[in-house]
């Protein structure tokens, strides 16, 4: 139905559904959107597809090739690993172990360093130097070592893993947070909202963090793809997870020792592990951009 | 000037004081007995050593003895070679420093100039051509893409050794551990084709590693070039009728640069991770591939001096370009926190 009068309608769309017109103008990320979508959904409902379990081994069909090869064989689209371990099955398990996993991680640091970031950003004088001088460290220090320091003390394993990755991505939150938190409690709504007796807790809760939310969902979103690349780089080096959970850097691992006979085992995870963190960074990019061009409009 | 390297001397004292404490009390964390973590051995010869393995001394002294004993060198001895770990490392570390070398040099060559050439034409075709490929490029994950270059390069086609630093039929003698210059300088026959060898065993983890580098450097240049064009003064400049070669080199050049270098010093930490990921792969006989070498063999002492050694030279890297671009940029001031 058309409004009747055309000239008084005033359409002010929300600070997200401006972000979201504005995101759609670019194609590619949409696109982007598109593939991650996919790879979300193969992930929780991958498992409920597929016919075979990821440990089920297949002994009568070793390294079968993909279906579109000659020997191949329409039962296992994506061919079988040395030990007759359905590919497409196990692809599907490996992307849900390996994306599930990584937004897990950045979502506990994304909390983390939040929470430090604004008592960072608050505080001033020696504290604030403490505590900014220490994250610096933390941040200098390459994620392998940290990871090679947490496996060396508790161990090698997947939940051992995340925990080194989210140690290494705190201080990317901590660094924007404090930054924007910093910049934010100089501005006139922010005195305002002082002056009418906010006190910290509630200035940043209400005032602050609402107008953050947008900036951490992109840092988040390229959190997500730097942890996907580290989680599967720590399962190849067998220090993250372990040889039997379908992890796609584990994966790629063990399809080393077939690597002459069988490419696709390596090809096929290598290539997942590319596709996702492409889409991821894609929307990333779309996102970032979609965001600035609404602030600068 | 002299305030800025008094106050970057200081933080990177204690920076480097706060690494050797963490190093000191990881001795503790690890497994076993913090002694024989911190040694390697139940017994050694060397001085602080003694001194830091008899009954009467207490943490701090220990402490202190441990500081001691990295000074004057004695890091302890390998629990899987028994073998003196400065010495190893020693040998390893400028095999890595050679390789992350190479690497950041061809990024920085290929990825500024090319940035410059996409911020120059922002969002114009050969921009989207390098945002898209750099982001292609920047997607890969590192470990998988030394296994395709191997794949391709060095198994289909044969063009490239796949592994080490040289060919076993030269022998180059020890001199500064970059094996580019040990062959410049050492005295052997055939000079030319070690040389050459040496060179092709390079190509593949050089490229594996400055791939990502180079996505990365190309896009900040790009940013920052994009950014400095929509000022005001380079508008202002425009308006005047300057040439535009005067306003490339006199305005944009050097305040697009600017951010360059400090991103550089962020970058370190992700560089640092994957060339020793990439030596692993090519065992290339360097610090990363020994370190987790060392995890397999849960060798406490090689993790806890392989971890302070790669930090340290991270951390004195990152502050020293920190400190050069503060001192290029007086206005940036990242460090002072407690100030602001």
């Amino acid at each position: 139905m058309l409004d009747a009068n055309l000239y008084e309608e005033e359409l002010h769309p929300t600070p997200l559904g401006a972000t979201w017109r504005e995101f759609k103008q670019r194609h590619i990320a949409v696109f982007g959107l598109v593939i991650l979508t996919l790879f979300i959904i193969v992930a929780i409902a991958g498992p409920l597809l597929s016919p075979y379990a990821p440990t089920t081994q297949h002994t009568n069909t070793l390294l079968i090739p993909p279906a579109w090869d000659d020997n191949g064989s329409i039962l296992h689209v994506l061919g079988t690993d040395a030990l007759g371990r359905d590919m497409l099955t196990r692809l599907f398990y490996g992307t849900q172990v390996t994306l599930f996993s990584s937004i897990l991680t950045v979502f506990i640091a994304l909390g983390l360093g939040v929470a430090m970031g604004v008592v960072a950003g608050m505080s001033k004088g020696l504290r604030s130097s403490f505590i900014n001088h220490v994250l610096d460290i933390l941040m200098l220090t390459p994620t392998l070592l940290i990871a090679i320091i947490i496996v060396a003390i508790l161990g090698t394993g997947l939940t051992n893993a995340m925990l080194a990755i989210g140690l290494a991505l705190v201080p990317r939150f901590v660094h924007l947070t404090r930054d924007f938190v910093r910049e934010e409690m100089n501005k006139d709504y922010i005195k305002t909202a002082r002056l009418d007796g906010a006190n910290l807790t509630q200035v940043f809760l209400y005032n602050i963090l609402p107008n953050m939310v947008e900036l951490l969902i992109v840092q988040g979103t390229f959190a997500i793809s730097v942890a996907i690349l580290d989680i599967s780089a720590l399962g190849f080096l067998n220090l993250g997870a372990q040889t039997l959970m379908p992890e796609l850097g584990v994966m790629i691992a063990e399809g080393l020792s077939t690597v002459y006979i069988a490419p696709w085992n390596i090809l096929l995870p290598g290539l997942t592990i590319f596709l996702m963190v492409l889409s991821i960074n894609i929307v990333g990019d779309g996102l970032r951009s979609a965001l600035r061009n609404r602030l600068t409009h | 000037m002299i305030r800025t390297l008094i106050r970057y001397f200081n933080l990177t004292f204690l920076t480097l004081l706060i690494l050797v404490m963490l190093s000191f009390g990881l001795a503790y964390f690890f497994p076993g007995d913090p002694i024989t973590n911190l040694m390697g051995a139940n017994k050694l010869d060397s001085q602080p050593f003694l001194m830091l393995s008899s009954q009467q001394t207490n943490i701090f002294m220990q402490f202190w003895y441990y500081v001691q004993a990295l000074l004057a060198g004695e890091w302890g001895v390998s629990f899987a070679t028994g073998k003196p770990l400065y010495q190893d490392i020693m040998r390893l570390l400028p095999a890595t420093l050679e390789l992350s070398i190479y690497a950041v040099t061809i990024a920085l060559i290929l990825g500024i100039p090319l940035g410059f050439l996409a911020g120059m034409n922002y969002h114009k075709k050969i921009d989207n051509i390098f945002m898209s490929s750099s982001m292609i490029m920047y997607s890969f994950p590192v470990f998988w893409l030394a296994l395709l270059l191997i794949l391709l390069i060095s198994l289909q086609a044969q063009w490239l050794p796949m592994s080490g630093r040289l060919s076993l039929l030269f022998n180059v003698p020890h001199y500064s551990g970059f094996i580019l210059v040990d062959i410049l300088v050492a005295d052997i026959e055939n000079k030319r084709f070690a040389f050459n060898n040496a060179v092709q065993h390079l190509i593949l983890p050089t490229l594996s590693v400055s791939f990502i580098a180079f996505a990365v450097f190309l896009r900040t240049t790009r940013r920052s070039v994009a950014d400095v064009l929509e000022t005001q003064y380079i508008k202002s400049a425009q308006t005047r009728g300057l040439p535009a070669k005067t306003i490339f080199f006199r305005h944009v050049l050097r305040n697009a640069l600017l951010p360059v270098l400090p991103i550089l010093a962020v970058q370190i930490s992700t560089l640092v991770t994957n060339v020793m990921i990439v030596e692993t792969i090519f065992s290339w006989p360097g610090i990363g591939d020994w370190l987790i070498q060392a995890i397999y063999e849960r060798d406490y002492p090689a993790i806890r001096t392989g971890m302070l050694l790669v930090s340290v030279v991270v951390v004195i890297i990152t502050m020293s370009l920190e400190c050069i671009s503060q001192l290029i940029d007086p206005t940036r001031d990242r460090f002072a926190y407690a100030r602001r």
